[in-house]
């Protein structure tokens, strides 16, 4: 049988640090317990940041194509991710955010509206009130790190210019494709700007924030980003979703780097408001 | 989102989603009631994370009964 001579290196990867843990801990079993629930809990939370994702998606897509099979699998969605924050405490915040963008979609779809404007006005208006609900009505871990103010003299004029080129990409996707129809300039504007801070405020503020609080950094990138690229599969223009795409990914990784909604919203109404002036100096 | 469509709402998608959001309300009045009418209150404090949703589905269904009202 083969023996590891004394003083050889220890494996690398997990196995390793179990042996080194054996090695050093008299505790060796308890040790070996706490790391194995360690693993255990890790798994559960990738299974419930793919369980949100994965819903979120599937039924934006069964939207697309079959939207009255789509209407039922956002109402079979949101009956699953509020059945987990009834069932799971620990990851409760987490899913009961994620259950926002289901029933905005539902309110979107059960009320009739004779605009495209009216339409985004119910889905944005419904996911600002449960945004304001559950920030309010949600526990927040305090953070033990101090918190260092961002240094806005370099910051700000960043956010400016990454959300310039973010509006200018989205103009050169998806700019023949939008048109300022019978709206006025100033009213686009503001529509734009307002919607670029409910986004801001549900979708880093709640979704990002209470994802990152309950299964750690990266996963709520994925999950903020997919929920976010999920609310425009309906409208069937992959350039829309490509669009949603690079933009919430920019402005998630900037919100997990930096933890600042200021930022990230400015960031976002500069994209906006960027591409409804390459719209309105083109037309 | 940016000007475009958001997603089509015909009148039939309308009213099978209203029908689900009706059919949603009641399921919640019925786990309610036999999951939690009874529970202790700390179990009780978890189902008061729902209220903004429920407030919303009902709000749905009052605009629905007003529309139906007035047509």
């Amino acid at each position: 049988m083969h023996r590891r001579a004394r003083g050889a290196a220890i494996p690398a990867g997990t196995t390793g640090r179990f042996f080194t843990g054996f090695l050093s801990n008299p505790f060796a079993a308890d040790r070996w317990i706490h790391l194995k629930a360690e693993a255990i809990e890790h798994k559960q939370c990738i299974a419930a940041a793919l369980t949100i994702i994965g819903s979120l998606l599937g039924a934006q897509m069964l939207l697309l194509s079959l939207p009255a099979v789509g209407a039922a699998a956002n109402a079979l969605s949101l009956v699953l991710l509020v059945g987990l924050t009834l069932r799971r405490d620990k990851l409760r915040s987490m899913f009961v955010a994620a259950s926002v963008v289901p029933m905005a979609v539902f309110a979107a779809l059960a009320l009739p509206q004779h605009s495209n404007a009216a339409q985004a006005a119910v889905l944005y208006g419904t996911l600002a009130a449960l945004a304001l609900a559950y920030r309010r009505m949600l526990p927040t871990a305090k953070s033990r790190k101090k918190k260092t103010k961002p240094n806005y003299l370099f910051a700000v004029p960043a956010m400016l210019a990454t959300g310039a080129v973010l509006g200018t990409v989205s103009y050169a996707i998806v700019g023949d494709y939008q048109s300022l129809g019978a709206m006025s300039l100033p009213f686009a504007a503001g529509m734009l700007a307002g919607f670029a801070v409910i986004e801001e405020f549900y979708f880093r503020g709640v979704l990002q924030r209470y994802v990152r609080q309950d299964v750690g950094p990266t996963l709520s990138v994925a999950v903020a980003v997919a929920a976010f690229t999920a609310l425009t599969l309906p409208a069937g223009n992959i350039g829309l979703t490509a669009v949603a795409f690079i933009t919430s990914t920019t402005l998630s990784v900037a919100y997990r780097l930096q933890t600042n909604l200021i930022l990230t919203t400015v960031t976002n109404v500069t994209a906006k408001l960027t591409l409804l002036a390459c719209i309105a100096l083109v037309a | 989102m940016l000007l475009g469509v958001v997603f089509d709402n015909p009148e039939t998608l309308q009213k099978i989603v209203l029908i689900l959001n009706t059919i949603l309300l009641i399921g919640a009045l019925l786990v309610y009631e036999f999951a939690f009418a009874h529970a202790s209150k700390t179990k009780k404090k978890r189902f008061k994370l729902l209220y903004p949703i429920l407030f919303v589905m009902v709000g749905i269904l009052g605009y629905a009964a007003y529309k139906q009202g007035g047509a």
